[in-house]
């Protein structure tokens, strides 16, 4: 395939809207010829990269089965009749696409941005990276998310590379705001998408935990693979704050509370690392993917570095970037 | 202390530096637009919070103090220390010896024993000035206290020392002693004036006389230990106990009253009336007034006013002189009244010569006011020098056919011979005047055959035989009991009554012929339907009168006019909520020996401080309110001397020991600057709030790194 940079995009095909401004090289670079494997077998119906739960005309020995009649004979196992003299049929592994669907959080709290860019431009990163990764690999990519007034968001995965443009033509002409709609959304998603796929979810995950769990077991019960990209600021990590502070609640315009930071400080990371721990383990129990954005650190290097462990077969939490890899990359 | 720059106390200004840092830079917040919003409504900070806060609160204060100390550092305060004094301080005791005290009953005592615990309380070796209270009298010692020397010397020489009309004029008084006693030395002096009641001497509250007097005493506590004195002088500052003049007198009337008195002129201008203002209940009554030839300045004049007053009910009276030009000067106005009486007509039947008695007339006033009261013998023991006021006729006693005896009050029946006269006509007459009320009172010279007297005329007529009784002395007044409200089981009352007397071995009886009032319930009569013993509901409990002769030699007491007021004065105390025995228990019978022998102030026997007047009124006999009983109390009742009488004590005690009145005294003073503490203990302060804030800022540092 033809580049003209390093966007991944051939020429002809290269994003020209506002969703060309999410195509930064520095992010690219990252994950430049890393691959998205998938932990599940592919139900998709194309011919693809991932293992697919069909048997079919690859190359890679599945396993033997006795013989049927009426199947062909072309699958029989010759040698193994000339041994035993017993019919048995040999199989091989089949490789399909796998369909992608990232949901972005757009809620008020991922508005947020202080001494970085705001978590939701930063999820918009992620999510370009994502998608150029695995449009590159022609793995078809969607993106759902909710309007204003709560409607579903959604552009269905395609595959092509001009597909990018689409992705994100709508989601960056509307700021993040208000609270939050993501389970209302993936349980609209449900029964458009019957077929197992892999669902991204870009999210801060600041709502109730019994929601996140319905959310995660909603898609995990039936045979999603779930990944969670856990956006967070530096100041929500180490709440760094230290004058007498008004917060003024993102997502509820009239409410906010008058705080001395050094007072609460001590408190609020307690029970910050509290809610993060929780999280963690309840991705790693639903067998869920977790790797964590934090808005100071490159989207791409956080990306890459949980791909790279993905990859390898380690699904364990993924809590930063690998900056040894990206001093060495 | 003082300053010798205040004008940098205008320095402490400054403190609203600090508070307004404290409260202003609190309150410029950073605003942050949040998303994990739960999570700090999840935090739960620990005690820290309270502990910034309190650290931020004692900054606050160190830099308010900072700067105050700063600001009275440079105002330069300086402590003032008296410097020691050789003579302490001198007291002054001026005692009222004025004719007031002997008036009334028991004041001059009171002064005496008063005067005498006040000496008790005077530390050794003071210097004391004893004055006798009468104008241009020497003092009676100024030499140092000695407490076992001086006590009794003084104390008889205010015994023995006459009481005098002259009313000493108080502030002049005041001001002479205190001049006699300052020798120059001694700095501070207290005068004690332990006087009656009485208004005159005294100048008004709001005079001239006393802001000078007070003026003029500035360097002297003055105590005015007052007895029976009911205002006081609130407005005077440096006065410990304000005194004056009530200038109202109260009496008790139904009828019509006389008063007497004698008024002096103090002011500068002549009068020409005298104006008396009648206040009787709520009622606004007119002034009465009486022209009277120029009265000069110091000048006295004796008045005797009359007036009648049909309601009963308490009466006040104020005296004071008007001048031509109808203005009334201030302090003008010195009104002794001598006698407040009920007009009581009485007629004198005999058969002595009319011109030699009235010789006597003087003295037969005083034992025809006696008779009134029905108590000759007191007239006897001790000739009463109070002036009562009688409408006075003399009869001879063939006229008695020929006399409405309806009109008087009292009889007095002073006739030996009885050949000239009807016996029948006499008893007809006076019997029915002692029914109608009347009181009768027979007074045979001591020639008379006293027994053939009372078998021939008078004992089967009034069913009584004043001659032949024989009784106890202690028992020979009246028995009084008091049944309280709350025990009902109490039967009859008659028998307890009857049981009490015969325990007391009473052997006769004198009934009253007195109508009862509306309130009164006849118990036991005699014969004929007279009353032997009356119930009478008294506030919250009951009163059982009997009624017994109170003389052997004179006639029924109980039907004197006097008598009826006494007892209702009695039973007024009784019930009175202030009254210590209220609660008799049943049966106990209170027995107090009836003293009439003149109206005022008695105490009984139980202690109850009781007072007699003259008003045969009993029909308004009604439980008393606290009010009027509290103004019983107030303006004839020795309880409320003997309460101020201790009260001034304790206050004159205090002063004199515990409170060392030197101490209060201007006395040469050494100045002493301590600008230098406060600038030391301003830097205290500093250091203490850097090393506070240092802490402060520290660990807000921790919590946020």
């Amino acid at each position: 395939m033809k580049r003209s940079d390093n966007s991944g995009f051939p020429e002809s095909s290269k994003p020209t809207g506002a969703a060309a401004d999410l195509l930064d090289s520095e992010d690219f670079g990252w994950i430049d010829g890393l691959e998205f494997r998938s932990r599940r077998r592919s139900q998709d119906l194309y011919a693809g990269r991932h293992r697919s739960t069909q048997l079919g005309g690859c190359t890679e020995f599945a396993d033997h089965r006795p013989y049927h009649p009426g199947d062909p004979l072309r699958q029989m196992d010759w040698r193994l009749l000339a041994k035993s003299d017993r019919h048995y049929i040999k199989r091989f592994e089949d490789e399909r696409t796998v369909s992608t669907l990232i949901i972005l959080d757009r809620s008020g709290s991922m508005d947020f941005g202080l001494s970085t860019d705001r978590k939701f431009d930063h999820a918009l990163k992620a999510a370009a990276c994502i998608a150029r990764l695995l449009l590159g690999h022609r793995d078809p990519v969607g993106l759902a998310s909710w309007y204003e007034n709560g409607d579903g968001l959604i552009v269905k995965p395609r595959s092509t590379p001009s597909h990018f443009e689409a992705l994100f033509a709508d989601i960056l002409s509307i700021p993040p705001s208000g609270e939050s709609y993501l389970k209302d959304l993936v349980m609209g998603l449900i029964p458009l998408f019957p077929q197992r796929m892999r669902v991204i979810l870009l999210s801060d995950g600041f709502m109730d935990d019994a929601d996140m769990e319905s959310i995660l077991q909603t898609l995990t019960v039936r045979g999603h693979e779930v990944i969670f990209g856990h956006v967070l600021a530096p100041e929500e990590l180490h709440f760094t704050f230290s004058e007498g502070t008004r917060f003024e609640d993102l997502e509820d315009e009239d409410s906010y509370r008058d705080i001395d930071p050094a007072v609460y400080r001590e408190a609020y990371l307690k029970r910050f690392n509290q809610f993060l721990d929780e999280l963690q383990d309840r991705c790693t129990r639903l067998g869920c993917g977790y790797f964590r954005l934090a808005s100071d650190q490159s989207a791409g290097a956080a990306l890459a570095a949980f791909l790279r462990r993905w990859n390898a077969g380690n699904f364990a939490p993924v809590l930063g970037a690998d900056q040894k890899s990206a001093v060495a990359k | 202390m003082s300053f010798l720059g205040i004008g940098f106390l205008l320095g402490l200004v400054g403190i609203i530096l600090p508070l307004a840092i404290h409260f202003f830079g609190k309150r410029r917040k950073v605003i942050q637009p949040w998303g994990a919003m739960r999570f700090l409504d999840e935090a739960k900070p620990n005690w820290k919070r309270r502990s910034l806060r309190l650290q931020d609160i004692l900054i606050l204060l160190l830099r308010i103090g900072a700067v105050a100390l700063l600001a009275l550092a440079f105002a330069r305060p300086a402590l003032q220390t008296p410097l020691p004094l050789e003579s302490a301080h001198e007291i002054v005791i001026i005692t009222d010896r004025s004719l007031s005290t002997e008036l009334v009953s028991g004041v001059s005592g009171e002064i005496l024993k008063k005067t005498g615990r006040a000496l008790d309380q005077i530390p050794a070796e003071t210097k004391v000035h004893f004055y006798i209270g009468r104008n241009k009298v020497p003092p009676a010692s100024g030499e140092p206290f000695n407490s076992e020397i001086n006590r009794k010397a003084w104390l008889a020489a205010l015994e023995k020392s006459p009481t005098t009309s002259d009313t000493p004029d108080w502030t002049d008084t005041i001001r002479l002693a205190s001049n006699r006693a300052n020798d120059g030395q001694s700095l501070s002096r207290q005068i004690l004036v332990i006087a009656d009641a009485s208004r005159h001497g005294w100048p008004a509250p709001e005079s001239e006389v006393w802001k000078q007097l007070i003026s003029d005493l500035k360097k002297t506590s003055l105590y005015l230990a007052p007895i029976g004195i009911e205002s006081v002088l609130r407005k005077q500052p440096n006065l410990c106990v304000d005194q004056v003049v009530p200038g109202q007198f109260r009496i008790q009337t139904g009828k019509e009253v006389t008063v007497k008195a004698i008024v002096t002129n103090r002011g500068t201008t002549p009068a020409r009336e005298i104006v008396a203002d009648w206040k009787s209940g709520n009622e606004a009554t007119p002034l009465s007034s009486l022209p009277i030839p120029a009265l000069e300045p110091g000048a006295s004049h004796e008045v005797v006013f009359k007036r009648a007053f049909p309601e009963p009910g308490p009466v006040a009276i104020r005296l004071d002189l008007k001048n031509p030009s109808g203005t009334s000067p201030v302090d003008d106005t010195a009104a002794t009244v001598i006698d407040i009486v009920d007009q009581i007509s009485v007629v004198v039947f005999t058969d002595q010569s009319p011109d030699r008695t009235k010789a006597s007339d003087a003295s037969f006033a005083n034992w025809a006011f006696a008779a009134a009261a029905g108590h000759p013998e007191s007239l006897q023991k001790k000739p009463i020098s109070y002036q009562p006021l009688f409408h006075l006729e003399w009869l001879p006693a063939d006229a008695l056919a020929n006399t409405e005896l309806g009109r008087y009050d009292v009889v007095v029946w002073s006739v030996d011979d009885f050949s000239k006269l009807s016996p029948e006509t006499v008893h007809d007459s006076l019997r029915q005047f002692v029914e109608e009320g009347g009181g009768l009172w027979f007074r045979p010279s001591r020639q008379v055959n006293t027994t053939d007297y009372n078998r021939t005329f008078f004992p089967h007529e009034f069913g009584l035989s004043p001659a032949g009784l024989t009784l106890p002395r202690d028992l020979s007044e009246a028995a009084i009991g008091l049944r309280p409200a709350d025990q009902e089981d109490l039967s009859p009352l008659a028998s307890i009554a009857f049981a009490a007397l015969d325990e007391l071995q009473v052997k006769g009886y004198l009934e009253t012929t007195l109508p009862l009032p509306a309130s009164s319930e006849s118990l036991l009569e005699f014969a004929g339907g007279k009353s032997f013993v009356i119930r009478r509901s008294i506030g919250k409990g009951e009163v059982i009168l009997t009624t017994l002769d109170s003389n052997p030699e004179s006639g029924n007491l109980a039907a004197c006019v006097g008598y009826v007021p006494y007892v209702r004065e009695m039973l007024w105390k009784l019930a009175s909520s202030r009254s210590p025995n209220r609660n008799f228990k049943p049966g106990e019978f209170a027995i107090n020996e009836i003293r009439i022998d003149r109206p005022g102030l008695h105490l009984t026997e139980n202690g109850q401080p009781i007072s007699v007047s003259r008003i045969p009124e009993e029909s308004n006999l009604e439980s008393l309110t606290r009010l009027e009983a509290d103004r019983l109390d107030r303006i004839e009742g020795l309880e409320l001397l003997d309460s101020q009488l201790n009260s001034d004590l304790n206050r004159l005690s205090t002063r004199l020991t515990a409170d060392d009145p030197s101490k209060k005294m201007e006395r040469p003073v050494q100045t002493r600057e301590i600008w230098s503490w406060l600038l030391l203990g301003l830097l205290g302060f500093l250091v203490f709030e850097v090393l506070l804030a240092h802490q402060l800022l520290s660990r807000r540092r921790a919590a946020t790194r």
